[in-house]
């Protein structure tokens, strides 16, 4: 018997190579969650280490902190970049509560889905897995409870072997009995097209996802077909865009862990159709998802770039800049603002205000022969040891980009104003897209004709704009707060960071005149590619004198998958790829006001679900 | 028998060749290809699919690859298994991008499981003699979903196809690419 079962062995061995076996020990990978401090974390930003030790964590009694001596030897790998821990807590746990149980020092990933822990089998506080980060593959599983396990992480022996042991393990077991609790890992379960999954599509996705551009999703087969990509970004934080943190304000574009766990356990359990019609589809075959001419009137103001922008299929090009109109006969108040371009190479595209004429003297060149975005007014000018800043209005009206918003409708009552004498200009950041491609820019503009002036409210955009700094290399926490006193009753409708490729993270806070703090956004995953604007559900009152407290974080080491290279000193400026800036970009009106700042059926911020 | 069972033990651990099957498929013009033809040095395979950013970011330096190594013997071909592109939309993408790498349907997706790939642009060098992998995973590491690299990077596809050419032993074997993940019908019910 012994022998045929060895037998088949080998002939199934036989079969096998090293790939093959290499794949058997795949993990599910990358993955990224925000920790108990607000910080985004992924497993890849850790593969300068030689392995990672995930443990499934949770508050229960007793169970809290490990080990000093375990603590005392994981910190000594970490150093050494032997091994880095992370833990993840997948139960329903406040952020509050897990500081209060374990601290802040360690990173406690929150895993609001459970589809991490999940994937990698935590069921129980303690339960762990140790990858080696170059092949991303399982090296040994186990519970810290078991001696034989908890040795095999540092011995990295496959199976939980006792013969390597080390003395201090054995004196730290002798102590260590820590108390073991469920992580209450619920399985998946079996949403459906039909029912679950095609109103979170139609909510939070097919906005921008119903095209061959983005990937489309407005149907049962082109979803299922997308599946594991939406499940890949979806763990990995790639989506939805923005990178914002939920637990912080109600924005919206808000995307519920509810919604996110539909999207995942339908992915996880096989992707199923459900009875019933495909309503995504009958919308999509209806038109629905066409561009916005189906959705609002026509526009009162159409201007068309005059000069065609032919775009190379590879390479690096400097930003480009374009009248579009002017000088403007009377004063424009709109509400309404679309811009038409080529989604697949215009990186970005900012729409703003000039007083003078866009010609290439107003273009300021710098030493290499690129430009600088022309100056902003400065109202005040402060200084500290990083160099000067200044709490500016902004003469961008909007800004266009890849996979991001290219129409904003106000809610009525708010306006945006161009005014009288002023030009309409766009500044283009282009990306080519693998093949030469074409831009001609539309604008098109929705106007109040017969509103009374003094009954809009002008839409302003102040930013703490920072100039003269630099980052050096490998610098991986390069961190510029900046604080500034409001000086009139304002109230706060948005935000638009804008960072470029070191951007990690950033956070905007109001600190009142009764000494209360709120944290108004906090982007801990920030991303160059995608910036969209993060609209509020309801504006925030800011009365005078409340303090506005921003904090950017760059990140120039080689851990950042976005950084084109690590060994450069970046200094600020317009090059999104050699320089950096430092924009956290506020949307406001004077005064108070109730409500958001979007119109209710603004299709790139509302979705389709309605319809469904 | 002691001795017995460790030979065959060590017969088993050691087996490490497991050859592709030899299949034809069709590309989107209707053509037949057989993928492992012996006259040829090696076959390269690369993971297809329509609207995926990053794949089409890479076309270009895919095409320069074929260009470069054909003369050598090496055979190029993408390979569409995904699930949601119908041959039409294959096809415009093909079109649209210029591709002259001929681009294979792989609606049963009997290659992908073969290979192992799981992800767009994800390519398998194969040595046509022996039907074995040599390499597997991503082409560079210029690219990631994020940017581009301007910085040092390493171009797995060319160092593996080199050392292979040259007869040598291909050093790196697996690297992880990015890209489009594909979903595979096992995974659905």
């Amino acid at each position: 018997m012994t022998f045929l079962l060895l037998f088949f062995s080998l002939v199934a061995g036989a079969h096998e190579d090293e790939f093959d076996a290499q794949d058997r020990l795949m993990t599910p990978g990358e993955f990224r969650l925000i920790d108990q401090n607000g910080v985004s974390q992924s497993l890849s930003y850790y593969n300068n280490y030689r392995l990672v030790l995930l443990v499934g964590y949770a508050t229960c009694a007793g169970n809290s902190e490990l080990p000093s001596d375990f603590e005392a030897e994981i910190a000594k790998r970490e150093k050494s970049r032997d091994l880095k821990l992370l833990y993840i807590n997948p139960k329903p746990e406040t952020r509050e509560s897990v500081v209060k149980a374990a601290g802040a020092r360690r990173p406690i990933l929150m895993d609001d889905t459970q589809s991490i822990s999940r994937s990698f089998g935590l069921r129980t506080s303690g339960d762990f897995v140790l990858i080696d980060m170059k092949s991303l593959r399982e090296i040994s599983r186990g519970s810290l409870k078991n001696p034989a396990c908890l040795k095999s992480i540092f011995t990295s022996q496959p199976q939980c072997d006792l013969t390597s042991a080390q003395g201090w393990i054995e004196n730290l077991m002798a102590k260590f009995s820590p108390s073991r609790c469920s992580l209450d890992v619920k399985d998946p379960v079996t949403y459906t097209y039909t029912k679950e999954v095609s109103p979170v599509l139609a909510k939070h996705c097919v906005s921008c996802h119903s095209n061959e551009d983005f990937g489309d999703f407005t149907s049962f087969e082109k979803a299922a077909g997308w599946s594991a990509m939406i499940r890949h970004v979806l763990r990995t934080g790639f989506m939805p865009p923005g990178g914002r943190d939920f637990y912080q304000g109600h924005f919206t574009t808000d995307m519920d862990s509810e919604s996110r766990r539909i999207l995942l356990e339908w992915t996880e359990t096989g992707a199923t159709r459900g009875p019933g019609e495909d309503r995504l589809a009958t919308l999509a075959k209806s038109g629905k998802f066409a561009p916005r001419e189906s959705f609002h009137k026509a526009p009162d103001l159409v201007f068309k770039q005059k000069k065609k922008h032919i775009i190379p299929a590879t390479g690096y090009l400097e930003y480009q800049y374009e009248k579009i109109a002017g000088p403007i006969s009377e004063d424009i108040y709109f509400w309404g603002l679309d811009i038409k371009l080529n989604g697949r190479v215009a990186h970005h595209a900012n729409l703003f205000i000039s007083k003078v004429p866009i010609t290439s003297a107003l273009l300021k060149e710098k030493g290499d022969g690129s430009h600088v975005i022309p100056k902003h007014k400065s109202r005040k000018k402060k200084s500290d040891q990083h160099g000067d800043f200044s709490l500016v209005d902004e003469s961008i009206l909007m800004t266009a980009a890849k996979g991001s918003t290219r129409g904003t409708f106000l809610r009525k009552g708010l306006a945006y104003l161009i005014p009288k004498g002023s030009y309409l200009a766009i500044e283009y950041h282009y990306t080519p897209s693998g093949r030469v491609e074409e831009n001609q820019a539309i604008v098109e503009l929705f106007t109040y004709k017969n509103a009374k002036r003094e009954n809009l409210r002008p839409i302003r955009r102040m930013t703490l704009r920072r100039d003269r700094f630099e980052i050096p290399p490998h610098e991986a926490n390069f961190t510029i707060q900046l604080s500034a006193k409001i000086e009139n009753d304002i109230t706060v409708l948005g935000f638009k960071p804008h960072m470029h490729y070191r951007g990690r993270s950033v956070k905007i806070e109001a600190v009142y005149p009764d000494g209360r703090a709120q944290i108004l956004l906090s982007v801990p995953y920030y991303q160059m590619k995608s910036q969209p604007s993060h609209v509020l559900k309801d504006g925030i009152f800011l009365p005078a004198g409340t303090v506005l407290r921003t904090e950017h974080i760059y990140d120039n080491s080689a851990q950042n998958p976005q950084n084109p290279d690590p060994t450069q000193t970046v200094p600020s400026g317009s090059q999104t790829y050699s320089d950096e800036m430092h924009l956290p970009r506020v949307y406001y009106v004077d005064g108070q006001f109730e409500g958001g700042m979007m119109r209710p059926k603004n299709r790139r911020h509302v979705g389709f679900e309605e319809d469904l | 028998m002691k001795l017995l069972i460790v030979v065959l033990l060590f017969a088993g651990i050691t087996a490490t060749a497991r050859p592709m099957v030899p299949r034809e498929l069709v590309d989107v013009d209707g053509q037949n290809h057989a993928l492992y033809d012996s006259k040829s040095k090696a076959t390269v395979l690369i993971a297809f699919g329509a609207s995926c950013p990053m794949l089409r970011k890479m076309v270009p330096l895919i095409e320069d690859l074929a260009i470069k190594y054909r003369p050598k013997g090496v055979r190029f071909f993408y390979v569409a298994s995904t699930l949601q592109d119908t041959p039409a939309e294959l096809l415009k993408e093909r079109n649209e991008y210029k591709l002259t790498i001929p681009l294979l349907l792989d609606k049963d997706q009997n290659v992908l499981a073969d290979t192992g790939m799981q992800a767009t642009t994800e390519t398998v060098l194969i040595d046509s003699t022996t039907r074995e992998r040599k390499y597997r995973g991503a082409i560079t590491d210029r690219f990631t979903y994020e940017v581009q690299k301007s910085g040092r990077s390493t171009d797995h596809l060319s160092v593996a196809l080199d050392e292979f050419l040259a007869g040598r032993e291909v050093k790196t074997k697996q690297t992880n690419a990015l890209g489009c993940k594909i979903t595979t019908k096992k995974s659905l019910r």
